[in-house]
C-alpha cells in the first residue's frame, strides 16, 4: 500500500451487523453441538461482539497480538462471495483448549502434532458452523478449501494476500465454555464487503 | 465422476491412504496405499460399502460430518486427536503390533453427482516417535526433579549451615533439615537426634523432629522428647543397630508397639522406618530417622542423602568443638582474670610499698627536720634557756617517735623475709594480761577511758609460747584502741579452748574491744595488709607507723592464729588476736622473765652515789649518756672501747671501788662489747654489765646475754628505760658488793 492510494472502507449498516452477528452466532452453536459430540463434555459457544475493522485496523491488531503467539485455523471459501475465515487462538488458549477437550494434562508449552490435529478439527467444526450458516442464509453453495493451520508469524503470510485484496476484515470474538474454563478466541471473516452486503440485503428486505 | 474414473491412475500417485465414496458410502476409488494398509484389492474395495465394511463409521461423531460433507460442501477433518483412526488398521512397528493413527480429511468433489473425497494419513510412527520423546521427556524431567529436590535441599543445608555460622542457632538448621527431609521423602514423621552418652550408654538428644500428622496425640508425645535426652532400647535394636554397624537400617514392616522398654507408652504408629548414621569421618554422631512413607524407603536411600546426612554431622561436630572452645575460652578467660587480678594486686603491693615509702620517707623526714632545727636553737647562743628547754624537749619526742618507726620497719622488714623465730618459753597468762594492762593503764587514764580486763577462769595458768611477741600485740591493740576512742572504755578479754585432737594444746583468744570511731567496712580488708594503711591520712591525725596491725596480724599467724577485726562506724571496733599455744609439758622450775622483771621504781639516794662506767666509740652516745646520767645523780667514767673499759672496770674493783653498772656498747673499735664482757667475766668480775645495742632482735639479746652481761637495752637510750634499769641493776650491785665482801 502506498500513500496515494485511498481505499474507502465499505461499511455495513446497523441492520447488516445485527443478522450477520445472528447468522454468526447460529454458526457457532452448530459448531457446539458437533464438538459436543466429540467429547463427553457439554461445550457452548458465545459471540458477545463482531465489529468490522479496515485493512489498517486489520494490521495494527495483528501487530498487537504477536506477542501472544497466535495460532490460526483457516478455510478459504469462493462461490458468490469469496474470502477466508479463520479461528484465532493465542497460544495459552490453544494449549488450554486442547488439554480441555482431549482430557490430557499440558505437558509443554508448545503446541504438539497432536494439539494440532485437535485444533485443525475444532477449527473446521467451528468454520464449518459460521459459514454454513451464512452460505445458507444468501442460498448460496459455496467451494471450500480444507482447513490450515498457520502459527505466529504465518498467519500475517496467510492473510497478507486477503487483506491486500480485501479491505475489509469481519471480526468475532468468541468465548468457548467448557466443564469450568472459559477460552477466548477470535472469528475473523475476511471477504468482499460488496457481494455480501447485497446478499445480505436481499435476506433483509425479505424478512 | 466418470473423469475421476477414467483417470483413477492420480490417486494412487499419493503417498496417503485415499478413497472416493457417494452419498451411499459405496467405494468407488481404492488407492495402492490401502490396499497395502487393509489387504483389500481396489477391485475388491470397489464392491464394498463403507459402512458395512466398518460399522464404526455409522457413529454420529463420523456420520454426521460425512453427511455434512455432502450436503454443504464443507470438507471435514477427523484429528487423531479426537478419532484416533478412520479406518482400523493394524500392522507391524519396530517388531510391535499397533494400531494405524490417522488424520483424515474429507473433501466434496465438484461434479454433479455428490462424491466425496477421503485422504487418510499415517501419523503412527510419528506418534510413536512422538511418545518415545515424550517418555524421554518425562524421564528427564523426573530427573531433573529429582536434581532439583537434591539441589534445594544442598542449598538449604548451605544456607542453614551459614545461618547457623552468624546466629549460633542449631535448632533453626535441624528444624529445617528434617523437616525439609521429611517432606522430600513422603514421610509421615522425621527426625534428627544425637547420641549423648551423658545420662546412658544408650542417650539421644532429639535435635529436630519433623511431625506431618494430623493427630493431636502425636504433636503431644513428640512435645515430651524434643531437645530431651531420651535413653533407646539397646544395642540389638534399631537405633542400637545402627550406632554398632554404622549402616543404615529399613524397617519395611509395622514396629511392634508394644515392648514398652523400647517405645514408651503414645509411642506413635510406625508403618515403615528408615534410620541412618550421622557419619563424621568414622565417628557416629547421631541418627536421621525418616518414618511412613508411603512405600518403604529402601536402604538405597540413604546414598543420595549422604551429603545432607554429613553437613549435618559437621554441624554437629562444629557444635561440639563450639561448645569446647567456648570452655576453653571460658577457662582462659577465668585464668586472665585470675592473671588480671594478680597483676592489680602486684601492682597495688607495688603501689602501696611505693607510697609505704614515700610515706616512710615523710615520716622519717619530719621528726628528722624537728631534730635538726632544734638541735640548732641549741647550739645558737643568743636563745633563750625557755627556748632551748622547749627545742629540747621537741628533739626527744621526735627522736622516740623516729626510733618507733624504725623499730617498725625493722621488724616488718624481718617478718617478711621470714626471718623472725618465735620463742618457746614458759610464761604465767595473767601475770602477761596485768603487765600490758598496767603498762597501758597510764596512757587510757589520760584520756580519761576505761581500761578493763577480762580472763577465762578456764584459762590455764601457764602456756607455752613467746610472751614478748603476744605482749607486743596487744601492746599495738590495746594502744590503737586508746588512740582511736574518745570517750567509753578498752577491754580485753583472755579466753581459751583446748584443741578437740589434742587437749595439751590450746586456741587462745584475746580480744581487744573498744568504743572508738570505728572503722569503715570497706577499709577494714586493708587495714592488715602491711605498707597499706586504712588512710594515710589517719597518720596525720593519729601518729603512728601503720606498721602495727600487719605486724601483728603476721605474728599471731605465726603462732598458728590470726588476727580478725570487726567493726561499726561510730560504734567501735573489736580485734581478736588468736593463737594456737601447748601447755608446758612440765612446771618450770623458775618464773618468768616477765614476772621477773622489776617494776619501774624510783631512784633512791642511797644509790645516788652509785658510779657507772659509760663504754661507746661514740663521743656523741658518750656525751648524751653521761648528760643522763648525772641528771640522775650518777658520777660516770667512760671508756672508749673494750680494751680501755675492761682496764678500767677491773682496776675499779681491785681498789675496791667497783663500778655500780657498766653501760657496755657491743660493737666498737679494739675490743668490742662481746668479747670485753666474756673477758671481764672470765676475770670473775660478777658486778652488772648492761648491753647497748643497736640492735633490737631478741637473737641480739641472747648473743649479749651469753657474751656474760645481765640485761640488754636498746639504742637510742630511752631515758624511762634507762632509769628503770640503772634502779634495779645498781641494787644487785650492792647485794653483790655486800654478797662479795
Amino acid at each position: 500500500m502506498t500513500e496515494n492510494m485511498t481505499i474507502e472502507t465499505p461499511q455495513f449498516n446497523e441492520d447488516q451487523l445485527d443478522l450477520l452477528q445472528e447468522l454468526v452466532n447460529i454458526g457457532v452453536g452448530r459448531a457446539a453441538d458437533a464438538l459436543s459430540q466429540l467429547v463427553k463434555s457439554r461445550i457452548q459457544l458465545c459471540v458477545p461482539e463482531i465489529r468490522m475493522l479496515d485493512s489498517q485496523e486489520a494490521w495494527e491488531m495483528f501487530d498487537n497480538r504477536a506477542v501472544t503467539e497466535e495460532t490460526m485455523v483457516t478455510q478459504s471459501f469462493s462461490g458468490t462471495i469469496d474470502g477466508r475465515l479463520g479461528m484465532l487462538l493465542d497460544k495459552q488458549s490453544a494449549l488450554l483448549l486442547t488439554a480441555i477437550l482431549s482430557e490430557e494434562e499440558i505437558h509443554d508449552d508448545e503446541i504438539s502434532l497432536e494439539q494440532e490435529g485437535i485444533l485443525l478439527e475444532v477449527g473446521n467444526i467451528v468454520l464449518n458452523g459460521v459459514m454454513g450458516a451464512i452460505s445458507n442464509a444468501i442460498n448460496d453453495q459455496l467451494d471450500y478449501s480444507i482447513p490450515e493451520i498457520a502459527r505466529s508469524n504465518s498467519v500475517r503470510v496467510l492473510l497478507a494476500d486477503n487483506l491486500l485484496d480485501t479491505p475489509t476484515v469481519l471480526l468475532a470474538d468468541v468465548r468457548l465454555h467448557v466443564e469450568n474454563s472459559e477460552i477466548e478466541g477470535s472469528i475473523l471473516i475476511v471477504f468482499d464487503v460488496d457481494a455480501i452486503s447485497l446478499a445480505l440485503n436481499e435476506i433483509i428486505d425479505n424478512a | 465422476m466418470e473423469q475421476y474414473c477414467d483417470n483413477n491412475q492420480w490417486i494412487n500417485w499419493l503417498p496417503c491412504g485415499a478413497l472416493i465414496i457417494d452419498e451411499r458410502y459405496d467405494v468407488h476409488e481404492w488407492n495402492n496405499v490401502l490396499a497395502k494398509w487393509t489387504g483389500i484389492s481396489p477391485r475388491q474395495a470397489k464392491q464394498l460399502n463403507l459402512f458395512q465394511q466398518y460399522p464404526h463409521l455409522r457413529e454420529p461423531r463420523f456420520r454426521s460430518r460425512l453427511q455434512q460433507v455432502f450436503s454443504e460442501g464443507n470438507p471435514a477433518v477427523y484429528s487423531e486427536g479426537f478419532h484416533k483412526h478412520f479406518l482400523p488398521i493394524d500392522y507391524e512397528l519396530k517388531g510391535k503390533k499397533v494400531r494405524m493413527i490417522q488424520r483424515t480429511h474429507v473433501r466434496r468433489l465438484p461434479g454433479e453427482r455428490p462424491l466425496a473425497f477421503i485422504t487418510i494419513e499415517d501419523l503412527t510412527s510419528q506418534y510413536h516417535q512422538l511418545a518415545e520423546i515424550r517418555e524421554e521427556i518425562r524421564q528427564r524431567k523426573i530427573i531433573e526433579e529429582e536434581f532439583r529436590n537434591h539441589f534445594n535441599l544442598l542449598n538449604l543445608v548451605s544456607d542453614l549451615q551459614t545461618n547457623y555460622l552468624i546466629t549460633g542457632d542449631s535448632n533453626q538448621f535441624f528444624d529445617h533439615l528434617i523437616q525439609r527431609l521429611t517432606v522430600y521423602s513422603d514421610c509421615e514423621f522425621g527426625f534428627i537426634a544425637e547420641f549423648s552418652s551423658q545420662n546412658s550408654e544408650n542417650g539421644l538428644i532429639v535435635r529436630g523432629i519433623c511431625n506431618r500428622s494430623t493427630d493431636p496425640h502425636v504433636a503431644k508425645f513428640i512435645q515430651r522428647y524434643e531437645n530431651q535426652d531420651v535413653v533407646f532400647g539397646g544395642k540389638t535394636k534399631v537405633f542400637g543397630t545402627i550406632l554398632k554397624t554404622r549402616e543404615p537400617v529399613s524397617v519395611e514392616n509395622p514396629i511392634d508397639l508394644t515392648d514398652t522398654a523400647t517405645y514408651p507408652a503414645g509411642h506413635p504408629f510406625i508403618q515403615n522406618f528408615l534410620g541412618m548414621p550421622l557419619l563424621y569421618g568414622n565417628e557416629i554422631l547421631g541418627i536421621v530417622g525418616l518414618a511412613n512413607s508411603p512405600q518403604p524407603i529402601p536402604k538405597t536411600e540413604y546414598e543420595s542423602l549422604r551429603p545432607y546426612l554429613k553437613s549435618c554431622a559437621h554441624l554437629i561436630h562444629a557444635m561440639h568443638l563450639e561448645e569446647q572452645r567456648k570452655a576453653d575460652r571460658e577457662a582462659l578467660k577465668k585464668r586472665a582474670n585470675e592473671l588480671l587480678e594478680a597483676k592489680k594486686q602486684a601492682e597495688q603491693a607495688t603501689q602501696s610499698k611505693s607510697e609505704f615509702l614515700a610515706n616512710m620517707s615523710h615520716e622519717i623526714r619530719t621528726p628528722m627536720t624537728a631534730i635538726l632545727g632544734f638541735s640548732e636553737i641549741l647550739s645558737d647562743e643568743s636563745a633563750s634557756k625557755q627556748e632551748k628547754e622547749k627545742a629540747i624537749g621537741t628533739i626527744q619526742r621526735n627522736g622516740e617517735h623516729l626510733l618507733m618507726i624504725i623499730n617498725d620497719i625493722l621488724d616488718i622488714s624481718k617478718i617478711e623475709a621470714g626471718k623472725i623465730e618465735m620463742e618457746q618459753t614458759t610464761f604465767s597468762t595473767r601475770q602477761l594480761l596485768e603487765d600490758i594492762i598496767s603498762l597501758m593503764k597510764h596512757k587510757a587514764e589520760g584520756k580519761g577511758l576505761e581500761l578493763i580486763a577480762r580472763i577465762d577462769p578456764d584459762v590455764p595458768e601457764q602456756l607455752l609460747g613467746d610472751p614478748t611477741r603476744i605482749r607486743q600485740i596487744l601492746v599495738n591493740l590495746i594502744g590503737n584502741a586508746i588512740k582511736f576512742t574518745h570517750h567509753g572504755s578498752v577491754t580485753t578479754s583472755l579466753s581459751t579452748k583446748p584443741l578437740p585432737e589434742d587437749p595439751n594444746r590450746f586456741h587462745v583468744r584475746f580480744s581487744v574491744a573498744d568504743t572508738g570511731i570505728g572503722i569503715s567496712s570497706e577499709k577494714i580488708e586493708s587495714i592488715f595488709k602491711p605498707f597499706s594503711q586504712a588512710d594515710t591520712s589517719t597518720t596525720r591525725k593519729f601518729g603512728g607507723t601503720g606498721l602495727g596491725l600487719s605486724i601483728s596480724q603476721r605474728l599471731s599467724q605465726m603462732m598458728g592464729g590470726d588476727l580478725t577485726a570487726t567493726s561499726e562506724l561510730g560504734v567501735g571496733t573489736t580485734f581478736v588476736a588468736e593463737f594456737v599455744l601447748p601447755k608446758p609439758t612440765s612446771v618450770p622450775q623458775e618464773t618468768t622473765v616477765e614476772t621477773e622483771k622489776p617494776k619501774p621504781a624510783e631512784l633512791v639516794s642511797s644509790e645516788q652515789q652509785a658510779r657507772i662506767l659509760v663504754v661507746d666509740d661514740s663521743p656523741d652516745n658518750r656525751r648524751l649518756l653521761g648528760f643522763l646520767l648525772k641528771k640522775n645523780g650518777y658520777p660516770c667514767d667512760y671508756a672508749v672501747n673494750g680494751r680501755e673499759a675492761v682496764d678500767l672496770a677491773l682496776k675499779a674493783w681491785k681498789q675496791n671501788t667497783p663500778y655500780a653498772v657498766i653501760l657496755m656498747d657491743m660493737q666498737m673499735p679494739i675490743l668490742d662489747g662481746y668479747s670485753a664482757t666474756t673477758e671481764l667475766r672470765e676475770a670473775g668480775y660478777q658486778y652488772p654489765v648492761l648491753a647497748l645495742t643497736a640492735h633490737a632482735m631478741s637473737h641480739d639479746r641472747e648473743k649479749c646475754i651469753n657474751a656474760g652481761c645481765d640485761d640488754f637495752l636498746t639504742k637510742p637510750i630511752d631515758r624511762g628505760k634507762l632509769q628503770e634499769a640503772l634502779a634495779t641493776w645498781c641494787k644487785q650491785a650492792e647485794t653483790a658488793v655486800e654478797s662479795s665482801v
